[in-house]
């Protein structure tokens, strides 16, 4: 077997149920998730020879994730679609607390960058530096998003006591 | 200036947020334990499925959709929700997508220019097909001998087992030696495992698991690095220390010498590596003939027959008895091997008795259509090989093959590392992006090709006035799209950066315009603005410059700094109902000195 085939086993093994849940986080459908996880590891593969000398291929599936969660999000008759093939088949969900379930619906209604920022640092443990590369912009800027995401977060979450101070 | 560290120090009061949230990732993570992946069959369905899988059975199930065209397909793939089996054969035929295109656009010939040398090894005596099934035409064909050696990934491999037992191929050793050019070996990395030393080469023992729909049982395998490429062995129902020991006595050949081989096991079989696993299609001999038959505008690349013919030795058929579901048949009144997978599809290899390995593998066919093939093989003489690789050879590295009938080349263009880009559209499909298909060719041969599909078209099925998408390529992005016929302009916004004119195009019947450019930038978030010939705003979406390059800080943002650093790009919202509305341009200082935070907490 070739080993870029055995190097990119090996990555996709470890990245994919990470990069579900960060899908997840920022769809909250599992079925979609897995797709968009799916749709990334194999652009990845696709690309291998490419993505796999980055420095951080894991930043670029999360890239690619991210772009595709956007699409998701923006593209009404794709979803529809996507809906109606999901109806079809068996279902499994992510079974939370309702309050972790409360605190990724937040999330996902952060602005775009601001949800993936915050998922990518709570969820994936990533430093900023990371998640500079995985959004493909500026690690200030990534502090920006990061800290309008948490304050919103715990103003939505009733949070916000300790955090007013924070606040402009 | 704030330093790009990731210490983020304390941001206060978000101590419980953080609390939270950590429980809440935690509590997710388990969940996707339990959820995604539900054993290591479908783990490695992202992994081992797609490398290995190149090929699936046809499937009267809906696979609609093409990939985002943020994807770098190497044909008009598609993955789609549905069951886990839906979704790995669709990845299989993902990977069918990528092997064709290893086996014909993405290799360099030799002499890359000019037509292919008809007089070389696979110029007379190559069997082709008198008959192939109803739909399925040549695609790709390539002689083997003018593949240039900087693109030839070649494998030999020697299997040893007990010729003497019950079923020898139960327990086996095999040594692959696996030759690779100097660019791939230098950035060889084993699987991960145990380090150990073999022969003095740092080498890596990892556990094979067995539940590969490939592999006929556990065992170990150590792998290291040579001159050359890799070195090899693998033990199929042995223990750690016999692979060891056989891994010890490794010869140049290759081959293992007696004394690192259990009592009673001899060699079963050797020959090229992709014999041992046909449908892998990435194994090029240094000789031979290779012929792909796909179904025309099919576009999935679920259904395909290759016929490979190499030197090789006579045991070389018996490598695919490694295969777990394989067996010893006749074709062609001689002895031969079929190997059967339900993902990968069907293959059948026999020795030819000038000394060439044949092997037919197929999927999207019964078994017994594929016999039809093996047995309506004939030679063929020199001038049809010559009008078969003239009209199927992959073209020269660096050029695009021909468009296809019925659609046009919109734009196209070259990128820093020397290869190009194209825009083709198909005007029949209607004006939207999903008419529209980017293709790269790299100077050194490789290809690839997206399609774009999912309009942003509302419900009553108007396209809207601008759909911009881009995709990476070296050195930055192509981004394209489609813009409704009152757009003057089309100029791709971000804060801190010049705009940049994107390059409009007629396409013929079509009251849209193409747009498309090479952007050479990277990492970046934009806004693609149209605008009427007054200056009127007619439309704007947000753009991901997704790049493959590493992501660099914009070295070029705006220098009215207060000193926070980069530029924050324009923040847009799209509604589901395809509106796009976007916020004021702000700049990136003014909200940071209003809004930032001199630092966030990090636990």
């Amino acid at each position: 077997v070739a080993v870029a085939d055995k190097t990119f086993e090996a990555f996709a093994r470890r990245q994919r149920r990470p990069l579900v849940a960060f899908a997840w986080s920022l769809t909250g459908d599992l079925g979609v998730a897995e797709d968009l996880a799916q749709d990334a590891l194999q652009a990845a593969w696709q690309g291998w020879d490419r993505v796999g000398s980055l420095d951080a291929p894991g930043a670029w599936v999360r890239r690619a994730v991210i772009n595709r969660a956007a699409g998701h999000a923006r593209r009404a008759g794709r979803e529809h679609r996507a809906l109606s093939r999901l109806a079809g088949r068996p279902t499994a969900t992510v079974e939370l607390e309702p309050t972790d379930h409360r605190f990724w619906d937040e999330v996902r209604n952060l602005p775009d960058r601001q949800a993936q920022a915050v998922a990518l640092y709570y969820l994936e443990d990533c430093s900023v530096a990371e998640i500079a590369e995985a959004l493909g912009c500026a690690a200030a800027t990534v502090r920006v998003h990061l800290h309008r995401g948490r304050q919103a977060l715990a103003r939505a979450l009733g949070l916000e006591a300790e955090a007013k101070e924070g606040e402009r | 200036m704030m330093d790009d560290t990731d210490d983020l120090g304390a941001d206060e009061g978000l101590d419980e947020l953080d609390r939270h949230a950590r429980a809440a990732a935690s509590a997710l993570l388990a969940q996707m334990e339990r959820l995604v992946d539900d054993g290591d069959e479908i783990d490695r369905s992202a992994g081992a499925e797609l490398a290995a899988s190149p090929s699936a059975p046809p499937t009267d199930e809906s696979v609609p959709d093409a990939p985002d065209p943020h994807v770098i397909p190497l044909g008009k793939t598609r993955s789609r929700p549905g069951s886990r089996t839906r979704r790995r054969r669709a990845l299989a035929g993902a990977a069918a997508v990528a092997a064709l295109v290893v086996a014909g656009g993405a290799i360099a010939l030799a002499d890359g220019e000019g037509a292919p040398d008809v007089t070389s090894g696979a110029a007379g005596g190559a069997l082709l097909p008198v008959w192939l099934p109803d739909g399925l035409e040549p695609l790709v064909a390539v002689d083997l001998s003018r593949v240039a050696p900087t693109d030839r990934l070649y494998g030999e491999i020697a299997i040893y087992g007990d010729r003497d037992a019950t079923d020898p191929w139960a327990e086996t050793l095999a040594v692959t030696h696996f030759v690779m050019p100097e660019e791939s070996a230098g950035g060889w990395q084993p699987d991960d495992g145990e380090t150990v030393t073999v022969a003095g080469h740092d080498a890596t023992l990892s556990e094979i698991d067995g539940l590969d729909s490939d592999s006929r049982g556990p065992g170990w395998q150590v792998q290291w690095h040579i001159e050359d490429g890799q070195m090899g062995v693998a033990g199929t129902n042995m223990t750690r220390d016999e692979v060891l020991v056989a891994a010890a006595n490794v010869t140049d050949g290759p081959g293992i010498a007696a004394d690192g081989l259990p009592a009673g096991f001899t060699e079963l079989a050797r020959g090229p590596l992709d014999a041992a696993a046909p449908t892998l299609g990435i194994s090029y001999p240094p000789a031979g003939l290779a012929v792909t038959y796909h179904v025309p505008d099919e576009g999935d690349g679920m259904t395909m027959l290759h016929i490979n013919q190499r030197p090789a030795p006579a045991s070389a058929v018996d490598l695919l008895l490694g295969s777990a579901d394989s067996e010893a048949i006749t074709v062609r009144g001689t002895h031969a091997v079929v190997s059967r997978d339900h993902d990968r599809g069907i293959a059948v290899q026999w020795a030819e008795p000038e000394g060439q390995l044949v092997t037919v593998w197929a999927a999207g066919f019964t078994e017994q259509a594929v016999l039809q093939v093996v047995e309506r093989l004939r030679p063929a003489d020199a001038g049809q090989i010559e009008a078969l690789l003239a009209e199927h050879a992959p073209p020269p590295p660096g050029e695009f093959d021909d468009v296809a009938a019925g659609q046009v080349e919109v734009a196209s263009g070259a990128v820093p590392d020397g290869g190009r880009w194209r825009v083709v559209a198909d005007p029949a499909a209607g004006e939207s992006m999903d008419a529209l298909t980017i293709e790269h060719v790299s100077a050194d041969g490789g290809s690839s090709s997206g399609s774009s599909s999912g309009s942003l078209a509302d419900t009553a099925g108007v396209p809207p006035a601008l759909e911009v998408w881009s995709d990476s390529t070296e050195g930055g992005a192509v981004v394209y799209g489609v813009v409704a016929a009152e757009a003057a302009t089309v100029t791709l916004e971000a804060a801190g950066h010049e705009p940049v004119s994107l390059e409009l195009h007629t396409v013929g019947g079509w009251d849209h315009r193409v747009v498309a450019s090479f952007v050479p930038r990277s990492g970046l978030e934009a806004v693609a603005v149209a605008r009427a010939a007054d200056g009127r705003e007619v439309a704007r979406t947000i753009v991901y410059l997704e790049s493959l390059d590493p992501i660099l800080p914009d070295a070029t943002s705006s220098g009215a700094t207060d000193g926070l650093g980069a530029a924050l790009a324009e923040t847009c919202e799209t509604a589901l109902d395809g509106t796009v509305s976007c916020s004021s341009i702000v700049t990136e200082n003014r909200e940071m000195t209003v809004d930032a935070p001199a630092s966030i907490d990090r636990e």
